[in-house]
C-alpha cells in the first residue's frame, strides 16, 4: 500500500520561533494571491524576453529560467490593489482563511512529500478589473 | 511601498494545498507527534487517500474550483529589476519581488473519519494443526507477519489499527497474521477461564504468561492450539489492559463475557425458535464454566433478541436486518408488535446516519408512548 511519511522538519526548523504570522507573507516569504477569473500569461516566454527591446523589464532570468513580471501588488491594511500589465486594475483584500491551508510538496520521484509552509492569509480578488486612467 | 509580481513560464503541478484543522495544526506544531503523520491509500489510483496521525484518521476530499490561485514566493532577483516608473501607475517603488511558482486548481479537505484495517488477505483460524501448510497454499495473496505490516497496509492510525485489531480478534499464528473465528475464540475464552479459575489465578490481574502456563497445564502430551499469542488476542478482548509501572496487568471484563456466552446462547438454542425466558437464562447459565462469578440479566442482550411473546425469546442477527430504515422498522414490527424503546434502540441506532436524537429518528418511523416508567413504541 502506498503510504508516505509527511516531512515538516524544514518547516519546523524554519518556523522554530512561532513569532503569530500577522503579514499576508509567511515568515518563510510565501503568500497566496486568488483572482477569481483567469490570468492569462505570455505563452512564449524566451523568444518574447528576446524581443523586449523596448526594455520594458518584463522578462528577467531567475535560476536559468526566464520569467515574467506581470503586475504591481499594492497592500494597504486589509485593502490590496493589483495591477495587470498596463491596462488593467484590480481592487481586493487580505482575508484570514477559516482553516488554515498547508502547502505540500508531493515529491514523485523520491516518494516524500513535504510540509513547506502554512498559509493563514490570502489575497483575494473578487471583482472584474477596471481600468487603469 | 509595492510589491512586483513575477510568474514562472509553467507552474509546478507538484504544490497541493490542505486544509489544516485546529487539531491538524496542533499536531504540525509538537515535534513529539507531526513525525507520525503520514498519507495512506489502498492503492494508487482508484481509493481515497487519507492522512494519519498517531491516534486519528482524516480522508481527503478534492475540492476543485476555477479561480486562479497562485503561490508565490519572495526571491531576491538575480539582476536588478529596471522599468519605466510610469508602468507603476502611481504607486511607490517596489520593494520586493515575488514570483508565481505554483498554480492551484484545487484544495483538499480534511475531514476526521474512522479508520479501517485491510483484512483482506488475512486467513481465519479456527484451531487447525495444519494452519500454516494450508493457509500458505491456498492463498496466493502476500502473507502478512506482523501487526506492523498490517497497519502499514491499512488506511488508519496506529491507535485505532491496534484497537480494532484486538476487537475483532485478531492473533499470530505459525507466523501467520489471522482473525481468530467466533468459535475457537469461545473454545479459547472457555478454556481460559477454566484454567484461571482451577489455578485461582487473580481475574483482576492477569499476565499473559500465567494464564499461558496454567492453560497449557490442562492440555500435557495433546496438540496445543492455545498459545501465548492466542492467549493475549484472548485477554485483549475480553479484558482491559492496565498500565503499571513495572508491567502490564489485564482485568476480565465480567459482564462482556456474560454477555458473549450469552449470545452464543442465543445463537445455539433459540435461533429459528423462541424459548420461555427463564428456560433460556438456565441455557445460559449452564454454558459458563462452572462456579464461574458472574450476573446474567436478559436486558444485557439487547440488540440481540425480539420477544414473540412476552414470556419467551428468540435471536435476532441484526446484519439480516435491511438497511432501509422503513423497512427494517417494518421487518421489526412483523417479529414484535410492541418494543421497549431501549430494546429497539440497538437494533436501529446504525441506520440514524445523520445523528439526529434517537427519540426524534424514531418518531419518523414509528409512534412513541409512554407506559408508567416505561417508553414503548409501536408501528403507525
Amino acid at each position: 500500500m502506498p503510504s508516505v511519511r509527511i516531512d515538516t522538519t524544514q518547516w519546523q526548523k524554519l518556523t522554530q520561533s512561532p513569532g503569530k504570522q500577522v503579514s499576508v507573507i509567511t515568515p518563510l516569504g510565501m503568500t497566496m494571491l486568488e483572482i477569481q477569473g483567469e490570468l492569462e500569461l505570455p505563452k512564449d516566454f524566451a523568444s518574447l524576453a528576446k524581443d523586449d527591446s523596448s526594455h520594458d523589464g518584463r522578462f528577467s532570468v531567475q535560476g536559468g529560467q526566464t520569467i515574467v513580471r506581470f503586475g504591481s501588488l499594492q497592500i494597504d491594511g486589509e485593502r490590496a490593489t493589483l495591477f495587470v500589465g498596463k491596462k488593467q486594475r484590480l481592487l481586493g483584500k487580505v482575508t484570514k482563511l477559516d482553516v488554515p491551508m498547508g502547502v505540500m510538496h508531493f515529491n514523485s520521484r523520491d516518494n516524500k512529500v513535504e510540509l513547506v509552509d502554512i498559509m493563514k492569509y490570502k489575497i483575494i480578488f473578487k471583482d472584474r478589473p477596471l481600468p487603469i486612467m | 511601498m509595492s510589491i512586483n509580481l513575477h510568474s514562472t513560464p509553467d507552474y509546478d503541478p507538484s504544490y497541493k494545498l490542505i486544509q489544516l484543522t485546529p487539531e491538524l495544526l496542533d499536531i504540525i506544531q509538537d515535534p513529539a507527534q507531526n513525525n507520525q503523520l503520514r498519507f495512506k491509500s489502498l492503492d494508487k489510483d482508484k481509493s481515497e487517500v487519507v492522512l494519519c496521525s498517531h491516534d486519528k484518521t482524516w480522508v481527503l476530499k478534492q475540492r476543485k474550483h476555477s479561480n486562479t490561485v497562485l503561490l508565490m514566493k519572495e526571491f531576491v532577483p538575480e539582476q536588478p529589476i529596471t522599468f519605466d516608473e510610469t508602468q507603476l501607475f502611481g504607486l511607490s517603488k517596489p520593494y520586493m519581488d515575488v514570483l508565481g511558482f505554483a498554480k492551484t486548481e484545487s484544495e483538499f479537505e480534511t475531514r476526521e473519519t474512522e479508520g479501517h484495517l485491510n483484512l483482506d488477505s488475512l486467513p481465519i483460524y479456527n484451531g487447525e494443526l495444519d494452519f500454516r501448510e494450508r493457509t500458505t497454499k491456498k492463498s496466493s495473496a502476500k502473507v502478512i507477519a506482523t501487526v506492523e505490516e498490517l497497519l502499514e497496509n491499512s488506511p488508519c492510525s496506529a491507535l485505532e489499527g491496534i484497537s480494532k485489531w484486538h476487537k475483532i480478534g485478531g492473533s499470530v499464528k505459525d507466523g501467520l497474521l489471522c482473525i481468530l473465528s467466533q468459535d475457537f475464540l469461545s473454545k479459547a475464552l472457555h478454556v481460559v477461564l477454566m484454567s484461571v479459575m482451577a489455578e485461582s489465578l487473580d481475574m483482576q490481574h492477569l499476565q499473559v504468561d500465567d494464564t499461558y502456563h496454567a492453560v497449557g497445564k490442562d492440555i500435557e502430551d495433546e496438540f496445543n492450539p492455545y498459545t501465548r499469542e492466542i492467549i493475549g488476542t484472548v485477554l485483549n478482548r475480553f479484558a482491559f489492559q492496565e498500565q503499571e509501572p513495572e508491567n502490564s496487568a489485564w482485568r476480565l471484563r465480567i459482564p462482556f463475557i456474560a454477555q458473549w456466552y450469552g449470545i452464543q446462547a442465543l445463537r445455539k438454542c433459540v435461533s429459528g425458535t423462541s424459548m420461555p425466558i427463564n428456560e433460556f437464562l438456565i441455557k445460559w447459565k449452564s454454558l459458563f464454566p462452572p462456579f464461574f462469578p458472574c450476573d446474567i440479566d436478559i436486558d444485557m442482550l439487547r440488540g440481540y433478541h425480539f420477544k414473540p411473546t412476552n414470556k419467551t425469546i428468540q435471536y435476532i442477527a441484526k446484519s439480516t436486518l435491511p438497511m432501509d430504515p422503513k423497512e427494517r422498522f417494518k421487518v421489526l414490527f412483523k417479529l414484535q408488535s410492541q418494543w421497549d424503546l431501549e430494546d429497539i434502540k440497538p437494533l436501529i441506532e446504525e441506520l440514524n446516519t445523520r445523528g439526529v436524537k434517537i427519540d426524534s429518528f424514531i418518531m419518523k418511523y414509528a409512534r412513541r408512548r409512554r407506559l408508567g416508567k416505561k417508553t414503548v413504541v409501536t408501528s403507525r
